[in-house]
C-alpha cells in the first residue's frame, strides 16, 4: 500500500522552452531516464535549492512524484506524463 | 542607492523623509515618503508646503504607484516626484509618463541593470493618449512635460553582456588517468562561496554554452578556483572540457550553493566524509577549511574508487593539506583521517563503502568507534546507488538528513552524481 | 478596416526593437525571470508545457488576406504549420524560440499586426462582435470604439501593471455576440433619447473561478467621453482591486465586495476630477475619431437588386446543408455573411494548417471584400459574401477541410489548448470536444438536435466559456486523473446566464455517453422541433436533466 514518494526535478529550457531535467550529471537533461531521483522532502526539496539557485538556462523549476518501473522513472500525475511525451496527446503526429 | 533621472544615475545628500504625519507639524519643504494606498486628500491640502514626494512601490509588478503618481499631478501637485522600490528600467518610462520626476533604486538593481538600461527606456515617445487628444485643450504644464522629455533624448546603445557569469582563466591542468583530470582557474574578486559547495561551469564554445555542476574542489580561502573532473567522450560538456589548456577560457556562473556544507550540519565531534569517484571534490574543498578543524575534532575522508591510478587526486591533497605552513598543524594524521578503498585494483583494503560500513571494518581498520547519532556526523558525495545505499546506512545509525534550512547529522549533494 | 498611419508602425516596430533587447537582457541575466514574465507577457509570450506560445492580437477580430497568409507563413517558418484561433479572437502558435519571437513580431509588423497586451495584467486586446460591419441587426458599427480603446490602451503607462488582466468587449448590436456580459467591462452601444450617439457601461462581468453577470454603472455615456470614463475605472481599479489574492484580484470581485453603488461614486467622482483637472485632454480629438471612423466605412458593395440568387437550385444535399447552417443575415440585399467553421469533425477546435489559412485568405480576396473576421466560437468568418459566389467559395472550403455544415449545431464545439498545451490547465479539453463531434457526427442526427452550444474550458480559468454553454465542461484534476464536471444552461447572448453545476464529474471516458444521456432526455422531454435546448431547459429546469446525467440516483424530494 506504502506508495514509494520519489520526486524528480523538472524545468522548461529558457531557449526553446522544451522540458528538461535535472540530470544525474549535474546539468539540464532533455531525458527522463537520466534525470536525479530523489526522495520526497529533505532531498527533493535541495535538490529542487539547488537547481534553482541559476535560472539563466531554464525557467520553473519544480518537483513532481515518479514512480519506479523497471528501474526507470514514470511520472504519477497526468500533466507530468503528458510533458515528459513532448507534443499533445491530440498531435502525435509532430512527434 | 542610485536617483535615476532621464539624463542618467546621480547621487543626492541624504535627505531625511518622514510620513504623512508631518503634516500635521506647520512646516515647509517637506520630503514626505508615502505607500501606494495613501489618499491624496490627504497630502492636497499641503502640497506648498512639500518639496518631495516618494512614492514606495513594494513590487515592480505592483501599479498603484503609477495611478498615485497621475492622481497627484492631477490634484495640483507641482512639487518633485520620486518613485522608490523595486521599478525596473523597462518601467523608467511608464513612471516619467505618470508624472514621476525620477526613481530611486537599490545598489543591487543599478548592477544588474546599470544605467545605460535605463537611459535606453528614457527618451519619450510620442504616445497614443498624445494623439487622441485634443491637442488644443491640453494644459502647459503637461505640454511642457512632454518637452523636456523630448528634449532628453540621448544615442541609445545596444547592450549585451553575459551579466551572471564570469570569464575566468585556466592556470593549471593535471591529467591523472584515461578518465580523470583537475584544473584550477583564475578566482573573480566577487565570487564568494562556502568550502563543499558548487558552481555551474562551462566553455565559450558556442553561442549557448552548456553549462553543469561542478563542486569547488578548492578551499574558500584559496586564490584561485579548482574542480576535479572525469572524462566522458560524449559528455555534452567533458568532451570539450577535457581538453583546455593553461591560458584557456571557462565560463563561471556568479552564484555558488550545495549542501555539502558545514552551515546545514549540527554541531559534532567527529565528521566522516564518504566519497565515491569524483565525488571527493568537495571534501577535498572541506579538508582545507580551517573552519572545518575549528567545528570537529576529527574528521574522517574515505575515497573509495575502483584503481590505484585513481586516488592520486586525493592523496595528493591530502599530502599537500599536512604539509601546507597553516593546516599541516591543525589537520595532521590524528586529526584528519584518510581512508582508501578499491573495488577493482587490489590494496590494503577493498570494497565498497557499504560493506565496510556495515560489516565494521572500516572503524576497525581506522581505529576508531562506530558511528553514534549523538556526536557523528556525514557527509555523502558519488554516485545515485552510493547516495542511496549509504544514506540509508546512516539512517540506520541515527542519523538524520539535513539542508540548508533545516540543519540535520548527515548531508547529501544531490544536484550531481558521480 | 484599419489602416496603421506613420504613428502606429513607427511605435510597433520600436516596440519590437525593446523586446529583442529585453530577451537579450533576459539570457544575459540582466533581467530575472520574475521581471522578465510581465514584459513577455505584454508582448503575447507565454511559456506553456512543452514550448512557448504566442498568442497574437487579431484586433475585434479583424485581418485582411495578406494578413491571414502572413500567419501561414510564420506557421510554416517559426512554427509546425498551424495555429489556433482563441475565444478571444486571437490566434495562437505554440512552439517558438525564445529568440524567434522578436523575428515573429516584426514579421507580424511587416502586415501591421502586433502581439502587444494579448497577456499580462493589463489591459487586454479589445474584442468586438465579429459581425460587425456586415449584420442586418446591427444599430452601429463596434470596431471604431474597439480601435479607439485598442490605441489609448496600448502601451498605457499607468495600467500596464494592473491587480490582474482587463477585457474590455464592445457590441453594437442588441444580439449579444461578443458577450458584454462576461467582461470587465462590456460595452453596448445605443442611442439617448434625442438619438445620440452613446454607450451602455457594464462591469465586472466575467467568467473564471467566480462567473459574475455584468452590471450597469452607467446607462448612457456620451461616445466623448468614453475615455475619461474608462480611465476613471481603470484608476479605481488600479488602486483599489485586491493584490493579495490573484483569485480575487479581478475587478468583478471589487465590484462584489465593495457594492456597484460605492464603486459607481468613486469612479464618478473621478471622472469629473479627469474632466476638470486635464480640461478636456483626456478626451478624444473629435477629428481623430472621425479618422478612425472612416477607415471602416462599408465596402463598396455591388447594388444586387434584382438579382436573384437561386440557392436551391444551385446544388447538392451538402451545400445545401452548409447554406442552411453556416450563414447569417447580411444587411446589404444580395449578400450574406459566412462561417467557415474550423470544427470538421475530429479536428482540434480552433486549428487551421496553413493550407487553410491561405485558402481563406484567397476566398476572402477574391469573393469576400478582402475582409476575415474571428468569431470568439473559433470559427473564421467571411462577411461580405455575394450570395452568387456561394457554390464557388463552398468548393474551395470543401478542397481543404472546412465546409462542415455545423454552425450552431452540437460539433461546433468551443474548446480552450486545455492540458494538451496549457500549463495552467488540469485537463484536456480537445480529445472530449473530438469525442463528441465524432459521436454526434450524423448529420441527420446534429440537425434532429438543432441549436446546441457545448464549450470546454480545461481549468476553472475557463477560456473555454463552459460558464455560458448549452451544456459547459469543466476539466478538472481529482488526485492527478482527468475529471469532468457538467453545467446546464448558460447562455452567452444578451439573455445571458451562468450554466448550473449538475452534480459531480465524470471520468474522460464517461462524458460522451452522459451527453447522449442528456441529449436524448431532452429529445423526448421537448414540446417540438423548434424548441431547443437551452428553451427546453429553461421551462422544465435542472432536475429531469440531472436525471438522465444521473440515472442511478434518486431525484431529491420537496420536504
Amino acid at each position: 500500500m506504502a506508495r514509494t514518494s520519489l520526486q524528480i526535478v523538472s524545468a522548461n529550457d529558457l531557449l526553446d522552452g522544451d522540458t528538461v531535467y535535472w540530470g544525474t550529471d549535474g546539468g539540464w537533461t532533455r531525458t527522463l531516464d537520466s534525470a536525479v531521483v530523489v526522495d520526497k522532502g529533505t532531498a527533493a526539496d535541495a535538490l529542487l535549492e539547488a537547481a534553482s539557485v541559476d535560472q539563466s538556462l531554464v525557467v520553473g523549476p519544480h518537483v513532481f512524484a515518479v514512480d519506479m518501473v523497471n528501474g526507470k522513472p514514470v511520472p504519477i500525475h497526468i500533466r507530468e506524463t503528458l510533458r515528459c511525451r513532448r507534443v499533445p496527446s491530440v498531435r502525435p503526429d509532430l512527434a | 542607492m542610485p536617483i535615476v533621472t532621464e539624463t542618467g544615475f546621480q547621487t543626492e545628500p541624504n535627505l531625511s523623509f518622514r510620513g504623512v504625519e508631518a503634516l500635521a507639524e506647520n512646516c515647509k519643504n517637506l520630503t514626505l515618503d508615502v505607500d501606494p494606498d495613501t489618499e491624496v486628500d490627504v497630502l492636497s491640502d499641503a502640497f506648498s508646503r512639500i518639496d518631495l514626494i516618494r512614492v514606495h512601490f513594494d513590487s515592480f509588478a505592483d501599479g498603484r504607484g503609477f495611478s498615485l503618481g497621475r492622481r497627484l499631478r492631477n490634484a495640483g501637485y507641482r512639487g518633485r516626484l520620486r518613485a522608490a522600490g523595486h521599478l525596473i528600467s523597462d518601467q523608467f518610462r511608464y513612471a516619467l509618463e505618470c508624472g514621476f520626476d525620477d526613481v530611486e533604486i537599490s545598489d543591487a538593481l543599478a548592477t544588474r541593470q546599470p544605467e545605460h538600461h535605463w537611459i535606453a527606456d528614457a527618451p519619450a515617445r510620442p504616445t497614443y493618449r498624445e494623439k487622441l487628444s485634443d491637442v488644443s485643450a491640453r494644459l502647459p504644464e503637461a505640454q511642457h512635460a512632454a518637452d523636456r522629455a523630448r528634449s532628453a533624448l540621448r544615442p541609445v546603445s545596444l547592450y549585451k553582456p553575459l551579466a551572471n557569469v564570469h570569464e575566468q582563466v585556466v592556470t593549471q591542468v593535471t591529467h591523472y588517468t584515461d578518465g580523470l583530470f583537475s584544473f584550477r582557474i583564475s578566482r573573480p574578486s566577487t565570487f564568494r562561496f562556502r568550502s563543499g559547495e558548487f558552481v555551474m561551469i562551462g566553455l565559450p564554445n558556442a553561442e549557448r554554452p552548456v553549462f553543469r555542476a561542478y563542486s569547488l574542489a578548492g578551499p574558500s580561502w584559496d586564490d584561485e578556483l579548482e574542480f576535479y573532473s572525469i572524462k566522458v567522450p560524449d559528455g555534452p560538456l567533458t568532451q570539450h572540457l577535457q581538453r583546455v589548456e593553461v591560458g584557456d577560457t571557462v565560463l563561471v556562473k556568479k552564484k555558488a550553493t550545495g549542501t555539502l556544507v558545514m552551515d546545514a550540519l549540527l554541531s559534532g565531534k567527529r565528521l566522516f566524509l564518504f566519497s565515491t569517484g569524483t565525488g571527493i571534490a568537495p571534501f577535498t574543498s572541506i579538508i582545507r577549511d580551517p573552519e572545518t578543524y575549528e567545528k570537529f575534532e576529527q574528521v574522517v575522508l574515505t575515497q573509495t574508487c575502483r584503481t590505484q591510478a585513481e586516488l592520486e587526486f586525493g592523496l595528493n591533497v591530502v599530502a599537500e593539506t599536512r604539509g601546507h605552513e597553516l593546516l599541516g598543524d591543525i589537520a595532521g594524521p590524528d586529526k584528519l583521517v584518510h581512508f582508501t578503498t578499491l573495488t577493482r585494483d587490489d590494496h590494503p583494503h577493498t570494497g565498497r563503502i557499504t560493506t565496510l560500513l556495515k560489516d565494521g571494518h572500516l572503524f576497525d581498520a581506522i581505529g576508531m568507534a562506530p558511528i553514534d547519532a549523538e556526536q557523528d556526523r556525514a557527509m555523502l558525495c558519488g554516485s545515485m546507488d552510493m547516495l542511496r545505499d549509504t544514506g540509508a546506512i546512516c539512517e540506520q545509525f541515527g542519523l538524520v538528513e539535513g539542508s540548508n534550512s533545516r540543519p540535520g547529522t548527515y548531508v547529501v549533494e544531490r544536484a550531481f552524481v558521480d | 478596416m484599419y489602416r496603421y498611419d506613420e504613428f502606429d508602425s513607427d511605435f510597433v516596430r520600436d516596440r519590437v526593437k525593446r523586446f529583442r533587447r529585453q530577451i537579450e537582457r533576459r539570457i544575459s541575466g540582466a533581467l530575472t525571470e520574475d521581471e522578465f514574465k510581465p514584459l513577455r507577457l505584454q508582448n503575447g509570450l507565454y511559456l506553456q508545457l512543452h514550448a512557448y506560445m504566442l498568442r497574437v492580437a487579431v484586433p475585434y477580430g479583424t485581418l485582411n488576406g495578406r494578413q491571414m497568409r502572413q500567419l501561414a507563413m510564420i506557421a510554416d517558418r517559426w512554427d509546425r504549420g498551424y495555429g489556433h484561433f482563441t475565444t478571444r479572437q486571437n490566434i495562437q502558435f505554440n512552439w517558438p524560440k525564445l529568440r524567434d519571437t522578436a523575428d515573429i513580431l516584426d514579421a507580424l509588423a511587416d502586415v501591421e499586426m502586433h502581439a502587444i497586451q494579448t497577456s499580462g495584467n493589463c489591459i487586454r486586446n479589445v474584442t468586438a462582435d465579429h459581425f460587425a460591419g456586415a449584420a442586418a441587426d446591427e444599430i452601429e458599427d463596434p470596431r471604431p470604439t474597439a480601435e479607439l480603446l485598442r490605441q489609448w490602451s496600448t502601451n498605457h503607462p499607468e495600467f500596464a501593471f494592473l491587480p490582474r488582466k482587463f477585457k474590455i468587449a464592445v457590441t453594437g448590436s442588441p444580439n449579444d455576440r461578443a458577450v458584454t456580459k462576461a467582461h470587465d467591462i462590456g460595452l453596448r452601444m445605443v442611442r439617448d433619447g434625442d438619438g445620440a450617439p452613446g454607450y451602455e457601461v457594464i462591469i465586472g462581468g466575467g467568467l473564471g473561478r467566480t462567473p459574475m453577470v455584468g452590471k450597469v454603472i452607467r446607462p448612457f455615456l456620451a461616445k466623448q467621453e468614453l475615455l475619461a470614463y474608462i480611465e476613471a475605472i481603470l484608476r479605481v481599479y488600479n488602486l483599489y482591486g485586491r493584490r493579495d489574492n490573484k483569485y480575487k484580484a479581478r475587478i468583478k470581485i471589487l465590484v462584489h465586495e465593495t457594492g456597484l453603488d460605492k464603486i459607481r461614486a468613486e469612479v464618478e467622482q473621478e471622472f469629473s476630477t479627469i474632466v476638470r483637472s486635464t480640461a478636456g485632454s483626456a478626451l478624444p480629438d473629435l477629428q481623430e475619431i472621425a479618422r478612425i471612423e472612416s477607415y471602416f466605412a462599408p465596402p463598396a458593395f455591388e447594388n444586387t437588386d434584382g438579382d436573384v440568387v437561386d440557392i436551391v437550385g444551385a446544388g447538392d444535399k451538402e451545400f445545401l446543408a452548409w447554406t442552411r447552417h453556416n450563414l447569417a443575415e447580411h444587411k446589404q440585399p444580395g449578400y450574406t455573411i459566412v462561417t467557415v467553421s474550423l470544427k470538421a469533425i475530429g479536428a482540434i477546435p480552433g486549428d487551421a494548417s496553413s493550407d487553410q489559412m491561405r485558402v481563406m485568405a484567397d476566398l476572402a480576396e477574391r469573393y469576400g471584400h478582402d475582409e476575415i473576421r474571428i468569431s470568439h466560437e473559433q470559427n473564421v468568418v467571411l462577411p461580405h459574401v455575394r450570395k452568387r459566389d456561394l457554390p464557388a467559395i463552398f468548393a474551395e472550403l470543401k478542397r481543404v477541410d472546412l465546409a462542415t455544415a455545423n454552425i450552431g449545431l452540437i460539433s461546433d464545439i468551443i474548446a480552450c489548448p486545455g492540458m494538451d498545451y496549457c500549463s495552467l490547465a488540469t485537463a484536456r479539453s480537445i480529445p472530449i470536444a473530438q469525442d463528441i463531434a465524432r459521436h454526434f457526427a450524423d448529420s441527420t442526427y446534429a440537425e434532429t438536435i438543432g441549436e446546441m452550444k457545448i464549450k470546454i474550458s480545461g481549468c476553472i480559468n475557463a477560456c473555454g466559456h463552459h460558464h455560458v454553454a448549452h451544456i459547459g465542461i469543466l476539466g478538472l484534476d481529482r488526485k492527478g486523473v482527468e475529471n469532468y464536471q457538467i453545467t446546464l444552461g448558460g447562455d452567452h447572448t444578451e439573455n445571458f446566464a451562468i450554466g448550473e453545476r449538475a452534480g459531480p464529474g465524470f471520468s474522460a471516458e464517461e462524458v460522451v455517453p452522459a451527453i447522449e444521456r442528456l441529449i436524448q432526455a431532452y429529445l423526448e422531454l421537448r414540446e417540438g422541433p423548434d424548441e431547443t435546448f437551452l428553451t427546453a431547459y429553461r421551462r422544465l429546469g435542472q432536475e429531469p436533466f440531472k436525471q438522465a446525467l444521473f440515472p442511478n440516483i434518486q431525484p431529491a424530494r420537496a420536504a
